[in-house]
């Protein structure tokens, strides 16, 4: 078998830019959607990455399925047996905890004619059986069954122990935040968190030794516009006394004193770890003292005096391509972007909580989310408009690229080191802060850089169908 | 030869799950119903299942490969794909611990 490209749905992309087939998508050049010119000031993505269905296509196969992206959190398959289902890029995973309790990524097609093993979202089972031919699975993939198999005739060197589940190339866990990849050349997953681990550790040091977990509830929408806006806003403070005006009023009727409002005084600012990941912080948050205070208690003891007041910090992260975890420190919310088309993304947000926690702090947790970050909330559903008109007005090719990437690009007066950064044991990350109407857009240039050079690879090879022999 | 053999307390057969245990070297999973233990050859007839790793449905157990299903009173095979009987066991309680007969009852045609 020669090798060829698996997608069905890029073809084009294996042109070279220019090829002249006639056709829109032969022409994709990564290359030429991002303009990073940062020492001269200028950084620029192209409208089409937005709205090319081409760009879409190369996005899915060369970024989503060739990259670490997350999958799940471990407290979603916390016993023997438990498993999830989820999808990578175009591709149906199984992520499983087997009867021994290791934790396994699996692709979820079975090995006989490549139906879909596993078609629910989550449950329990030892055994996973496909629903075609009755070939049966165990939890760690392991063939258990080729039905009929000493009756079927099958050429003399079929084996089917060499017919389990495949698993994804690489699979790891970082503090129970699950990742996979469907590609083998991707560094460690600690190396590619890199300077993002400790905002992890923020999350997870708020749990005790319970550990964290997904309150029940997941939520799955989509809005009708690029993935990216997704990418963008979550790290955009900019646009927050903009478009959620209407829940600051809100708040602002609902204040029983001046001090229930934001500090004027705020600071905000970002980081940027590399690899498209980055964080935007700022120095208040929407919670009451008494509330912080209750739910400081019970983790103060493990965390660094720097860490403490780093958790009281309202937080933004972003683990490129495809998870964000919004800390607000009155909730806390995890969400996971699957782009569906170039103009069409699936989120999928829970609330996670430390476990075990006090019902009243509990109850506050879920009423934050529900007022603000549920899609039947106050916040999402300003978002999820503003993505939408983004992507209708980005189709206004001829209006030329935007000036959207600007903000936080000049340094000058800006210590050499970050103080924040020094506190918090950063190494590499790239930083900015000031007062909190900075509005920094210079965090979202490291997705840009992370897209552009994983685009910027060759496609992916197909094996010859080895192990059928 | 007939026998009968100790296999486990009976207090530690939950009604809602089956339980392997051996007789001589023979796997059995052995059931608490109401009115008593059962036990049924462990493999099923059909598949490379073992029907401790089963769900009770009611008085029968389904077999977790392909959902065929068996009379835990008498092994007779009651859903598809399952259509030969699995051998049944004797049981009985003495002291507190549950024998099972290492002679399968005499089999009887599937309905």
């Amino acid at each position: 078998m020669t090798t060829s490209n698996p997608s069905s749905t890029s073809t084009a992309s294996e042109e070279p830019a220019g090829a002249g087939r006639g056709d829109r998508a032969a022409a994709v050049d990564p290359a030429r959607l991002l303009d990073d010119r940062i020492a001269e000031g200028v950084f620029a993505v192209h409208r089409e990455a937005f709205t090319s269905e081409a760009v879409h296509a190369l996005e899915v196969e060369r970024i989503f399925e060739r990259t670490w992206v997350y999958v799940g959190h471990e407290s979603q398959v916390a016993k023997p047996n438990d498993y999830i289902t989820t999808t990578v890029g175009r591709q149906p995973v199984l992520v499983t905890r087997d009867a021994k309790g290791q934790l396994h990524g699996l692709l979820n097609s079975c090995r006989h004619r490549g139906m879909v093993v596993c078609p629910l979202r989550a449950g329990n089972q030892k055994f996973h059986t496909c629903r075609y031919h009755g070939w049966v699975y165990d939890s760690a993939g392991a063939n258990r069954q080729v039905s009929a198999q000493d009756v079927g005739r099958y050429p003399q060197a079929f084996n089917a122990q060499q017919l389990g589940l495949v698993p994804v190339a690489r699979f790891d866990a970082y503090r129970g935040f699950l990742f996979a990849s469907l590609h083998a050349d991707v560094p460690p997953l600690d190396e590619h968190l890199g300077d993002s681990r400790p905002f992890l550790d923020l999350i997870a040091d708020q749990a005790t030794e319970q550990g964290l977990e997904f309150v029940p509830g997941a939520v799955t929408y989509t809005f009708d516009a690029n993935w990216k806006m997704q990418i963008e806003n979550a790290l955009d403070m900019y646009h927050f006394a903009y478009v959620h005006v209407s829940y600051l009023d809100l708040v602002r009727s609902r204040a029983q004193s001046p001090a229930a409002l934001p500090p004027p005084d705020g600071e905000q600012g970002s980081f940027s770890f590399g690899r498209g990941h980055a964080l935007m912080w700022r120095s208040h948050s929407r919670v009451t003292s008494e509330l912080l205070a209750r739910r400081s208690a019970t983790f103060a003891g493990r965390m660094s005096e720097a860490a403490l007041k780093w958790s009281s910090f309202g937080r933004n992260l972003t683990i490129f391509p495809n998870m964000q975890i919004v800390d607000n420190v009155s909730s806390m919310m995890l969400r996971v972007i699957r782009p569906l088309s170039a103009r069409k993304t699936e989120m999928q947000t829970w609330c996670i909580a430390p476990k075990g926690e006090p019902a009243a702090e509990r109850a506050a947790r879920i009423r934050e989310y529900e007022d603000f970050f549920n899609p039947s909330g106050l916040a999402t559903p300003d978002d999820n408009v503003i993505y939408e008109q983004c992507q209708t007005g980005m189709a206004a090719a001829a209006a030329g690229w935007t000036a959207g990437y600007l903000r936080g690009i000049d340094r000058r007066g800006l210590p050499d080191t970050s103080p924040h950064a020094q506190e918090l044991g950063l190494s590499g990350s790239q930083w900015i802060a000031g007062p909190r109407t900075l509005g920094d857009e210079s965090c979202f240039h490291d997705a840009y850089r992370e897209w552009a050079r994983l685009l910027r690879q060759a496609p992916a090879a197909v094996p010859a169908a080895e192990g059928l022999r | 030869m007939n026998g009968w053999e100790a296999v486990c307390a009976a207090e530690d057969v939950e009604p809602a799950i089956p339980r392997l245990v051996l007789v001589g070297d023979r796997e059995v999973a052995l059931f608490r119903l109401p009115d008593g233990f059962y036990a049924l050859d462990d493999k099923c007839t059909h598949g490379a299942a073992s029907l401790s790793d089963g769900q009770i449905v009611g008085d029968q157990v389904e077999c977790p490969f392909h959902a065929g299903r068996f009379d835990i009173r008498t092994g007779a095979a009651c859903a598809l794909p399952c259509t030969e009987a699995v051998a049944s066991f004797p049981c009985k309680v003495e002291s507190g611990q549950v024998l099972v007969s290492s002679e399968p009852r005499p089999s009887k045609p599937s309905p």
